[in-house]
Formats: C-alpha cells, structure tokens, sequence
C-alpha cells in the first residue's frame, strides 16, 4: 500500500479495533488531521471514543485498517521522539510527589538532568494557573481542578507535537470546565500543538475546536465531520452568540442521531 | 499537650481498664476457688517472680528481642526483594508463588530441629526460624502492593517510554508503601513468636532467651516463673508491633501528605 498522506499529521485509514468475544469496538474509521489543528471527538457514553484515543496513543493497536501519526505507527512515531502527550480523565498524579516533581516526572524518565528542566517545569506550572506555593504541595492538598492544572502543566511540559485528552473535565463543574476551556485554548493559541480531545460535551466541543468529528457507537466509527468557523481567539463571550447555539444545535442534533 | 492526653485517655485506658479487670478477676478466682499455686498462680505471686528473675527476664528479652528484630528486618528486605520479582512477569508468578505458600504451610516446628542441624544452635539458627516464619506476609502484601497500580499511571509511563527498572522503581514501589507497611505489621508480631520457637530448639545449648526459659521452666513446675516468661514474651511483641506500627504511619503520612 502507498502511504499518501503528506498533509495528514494523522492519518486513520479504515481503522477497526476489535476484541475476540466481544462486538467490535472501532469499525472503518477514517479521517485525516493536519498538524495542529484542534479535533473534538464528541459522542456518547460507550461509543469507543477513547478507544479511539488509545489507538492514536499506541497504547493499542488497531486489529484492521492503518493508523498513521507523522507517517508512522503510533508507538515507532512515540518510541522515536515524536513528542505527544496524554491528559488522562482523571488527574493521575503520583500522590506521593509534590506538583513540581509530578510536572517533572517525563524528564525524570528520559534521563534528563534536572539543571536542565527545573526552570521550564516552574514556567510551565505557573502557564497552567499554579502558584509557587502550589508547586510544592501534595495533590492531597489541591482541589480537583487544581489537580487537573497539575495534570495539564505535565502534559504540557514536554512541548508536545500532538496532545491527546481523554475528556478531562469531565469530573469537574461547568464554572471550572469553562475557565479551564478558556485556558486551555489560550495555551493551544500560543503554541499551536495539534489538538485530539475527547468528550461527550456538545458545548465544550463547539467552543474548542475547528472540527468535530461525531462518532456513532457500536461499533465505533465516524458519523460526523463538522467545521466549527468560529475565528481564534475565543473568549467567553462567544458562547452567548446566536451563532454559537445555532452551531451547538446542529451538533446536538447529529449526536441525538447516533444513539437513536 | 492537651492532645497527647486525650490520645492516652481514648486510647491506652480502655485496654488498661480492661487488664485491670482481668487482673483482679484472676486474683479472685485464685483466692475464691483456692487454687494450687503449680497450677494457676495468682497475679501477685507472678509479679514477685517477674521481679525475683527480673535480671534472667531482661537478658532473655533482649537476646529474643534482638533474634526477632533482625528476622523481621531479613524478612523486610528479602520479602520486598522477592515481591519486585513477582510483579516483574505473571509465568515468574505461576512459577513460583507456589513455594511461597510453603513458607507459610510448613510446621515450622518440624524444620527448626532441622535448621539447627545445618546451622547450629547459635543466634543464626533462631534469627533463620524468625526470617522463615514472617517472610510470608511480606511477600504476599508487597506483592498485591506492587501489582495494585492504577492502569492509568502505568499508561503514563508507558507513553513517556519508561523502563522496567523505572516503573519498578518510580511506581510500583512507592505504590505499594501502603501494603508492604501492612505486610510488615503482620511479620512484626509473627517474628517473635519464629525467634521464641527457634529458641526451643537451639536455645537448649545456648542457654539463652525468653524460648530457653520457657523450656526450661515448665517441667520444673515453676508456673509462675512461666507466667512471667510468657508476660515478658508477650510485651516484647507488643513492643515491636508497636514500634512498626508507628513508624510505618509516620512514614505514610510523611509519604502522601507533605511535610506539614
């Protein structure tokens, strides 16, 4: 097979993911993402979106079609340098490490010398909203969307190419979700890493992304793909524009299909 | 100041009370029922003696004391030694784990006699009886520990390409504190009884520790000198279970909540 993909940053290429004894988790998934763009996978509970995620992780491997990331397989593109982060659903820190050290922990692991990051793991703590007293707290001691900051901060880090979030805001309340999406899109406007977040919020998004791919469960594939025209930067103001609930309400209305 | 008080009342008076009620119970039925001292001494007949053979008691609870604690800590460091193997691979599990069951079903009074053909009847042979018998819940505790680790956290690391050496050492370990606390806990209490039944069996030439006084004094019919053996048995394993328990709490509160 010839690769033809030189725009994609990632490329799913008839993508399935299945399990013996169990219905199939992923079936014929196709899309193309140019290098940083900010994809939503928005669906319902269930629909094999973090599957999807997992797959375009290398933490799994598709068991049909191809899943490309820079024009390699996932854990080659991981294993050789191409720097993506995961933001897991929940914080996932070490308890026992303060925020500084869980921030530090992907250099940690590559062996780095700590002369070396200790000043871009400060920045980077307080670019996600943390103080410096913050930094040297247990996540104990934090609040849940503090702990998420602390979550983001070491994602964001490694200045990753590729940053993949598996809805995490979900546990969070609406004011917070919303301050943190704000954030999170100031960071991205700055950065401009490619973007892949996962969630079954319609508002979130719509606010997010240029592109919302809607998937459709069991088995999981692609129901959708919507542009969101919305110019950057974004501010909280947007979500009260009769465009915004237009938008949203043709998104709602794609999702409802898929479970009906 | 205050605080200190309110833990010795909510927490050392209950138990005294309850000794204190037990005490005089026994000394009630000894005077009420009259009987013989060789067979049921009262508890101010075994508090003379305690004193009479304070000197004999107090060598003989530092030599056990000793035996167990250096059992206990061989078992510490071997337990969690053979535990990090365990959690290395499930055929290393199946392989083995089977011979650790063995630790735990052999009658350890039917290998000691053994131990001390091999190795003598000197302070290894006891120290050997100690480490066999409280290695068990170590292993088993630490090895749940290390294999208990949130899936999330082992996806970290493996997408920031961590080593076995680093996962080992950076999550499973600290992740299994916690259980390798309680493992030790159980193994405290279970070395001394290891270093009192190797005592049985070496002690006989060595002439020493709490096991040889108990072997000794029980044909002799001095039933209150046995008492005061076994009194003295019982708050040298107090005492190390006490001592564990209290610094594995400061440890993990040292661990999980900062230093404050």
């Amino acid at each position: 097979m010839t690769i033809t993909t030189d725009t994609a940053f990632i490329h799913a290429d008839q993508v399935g993911l299945s399990f013996p004894s169990v219905s199939d988790v992923l079936a014929n998934v196709n899309f193309d993402i140019p290098r940083g763009q900010f994809v939503s996978i928005l669906g319902a509970s269930g629909c094999g979106k973090s599957s999807l995620l997992r797959v375009m992780s290398g933490l799994q491997t598709a068991t049909a079609g191809l899943m490309l990331l820079d024009g390699r397989s996932p854990g080659n593109a991981r294993e050789n340098n191409l720097r993506s982060a995961f933001v897991f659903q929940d914080p996932t820190l070490l308890p026992w490490r303060t925020v500084r050290s869980n921030v530090s922990l992907p250099f940690e692991l590559r062996d780095r010398p700590e002369s070396e990051y200790l000043e871009h793991v400060k920045e980077t703590i307080n670019l996600v909203g943390l103080t410096e007293a913050d930094a040297d707290k247990r996540p104990r001691e934090l609040s849940g969307g503090m702990r998420m900051r602390a979550s983001l901060a070491r994602a964001l880090v490694t200045n990753p190419d590729l940053m993949l979030m598996d809805e995490p805001f979900a546990p969070l309340d609406d004011i917070l979700r919303q301050q943190l999406n704000e954030e999170i899109l100031r960071i991205w406007t700055d950065q401009k890493w490619t973007a892949v977040f996962v969630t079954h919020n319609v508002s979130e998004a719509v606010f997010l992304s240029q592109r919302i791919l809607v998937m459709h469960p069991r088995p999981g594939r692609i129901a959708a793909d919507i542009e969101v025209p919305f110019d950057y930067p974004r501010t909280a103001k947007l979500r009260a524009t009769a465009e915004f609930a237009e938008l949203m309400g043709t998104v709602s209305q794609e999702l409802r299909r898929t479970v009906e | 100041m205050r605080a200190i008080f309110r833990w010795i009342v909510s927490n050392l008076l209950p138990p005294l009370m309850a000794f204190l009620v037990v005490v005089t119970l026994w000394h009630l039925a000894t005077v009420v029922f009259q009987i013989e001292r060789f067979v049921l001494p009262g508890p101010l007949l075994v508090a003379k003696s305690a004193i009479k053979y304070g000197d004999e008691l107090w060598s003989g609870f530092l030599t056990t004391g000793l035996e167990a604690i250096v059992g206990f800590l061989l078992s510490l460091a071997f337990g969690t030694l053979i535990a990090c193997l365990f959690s290395q691979s499930p055929l290393i599990r199946r392989s083995l784990f089977p011979y650790a069951i063995f630790l735990q079903t052999v009658p350890i009074v039917a290998i000691a006699p053994l131990i001390v053909i091999w190795f003598g009847t000197g302070f290894q042979s006891v120290v050997l009886v100690s480490f066999i018998i409280s290695l068990f819940p170590i292993i088993t505790n630490a090895t749940a520990g290390l294999l208990q680790v949130d899936p999330d956290l082992l996806d970290l690391f493996t997408l920031n390409n961590a080593t076995r050496w680093q996962t080992l050492t950076k999550l499973r370990l600290p992740s299994a504190v916690p259980s390798i606390i309680t493992g030790a806990r159980i193994a405290s209490g279970v070395a001394v009884i290891g270093a009192i039944v190797g005592e049985f069996f070496a002690g006989y030439v060595s002439r020493k520790g709490l096991g040889y006084l108990i072997l000794q004094t029980a044909p002799q019919l001095k039933t209150d000198k046995l008492f005061a053996t076994v009194f003295a048995s019982t708050l040298l394993g107090l005492l190390i279970f006490t001592l564990v328990s209290v610094v594995g709490n400061a440890i993990l509160r040292s661990w999980y909540e900062g230093e404050s």
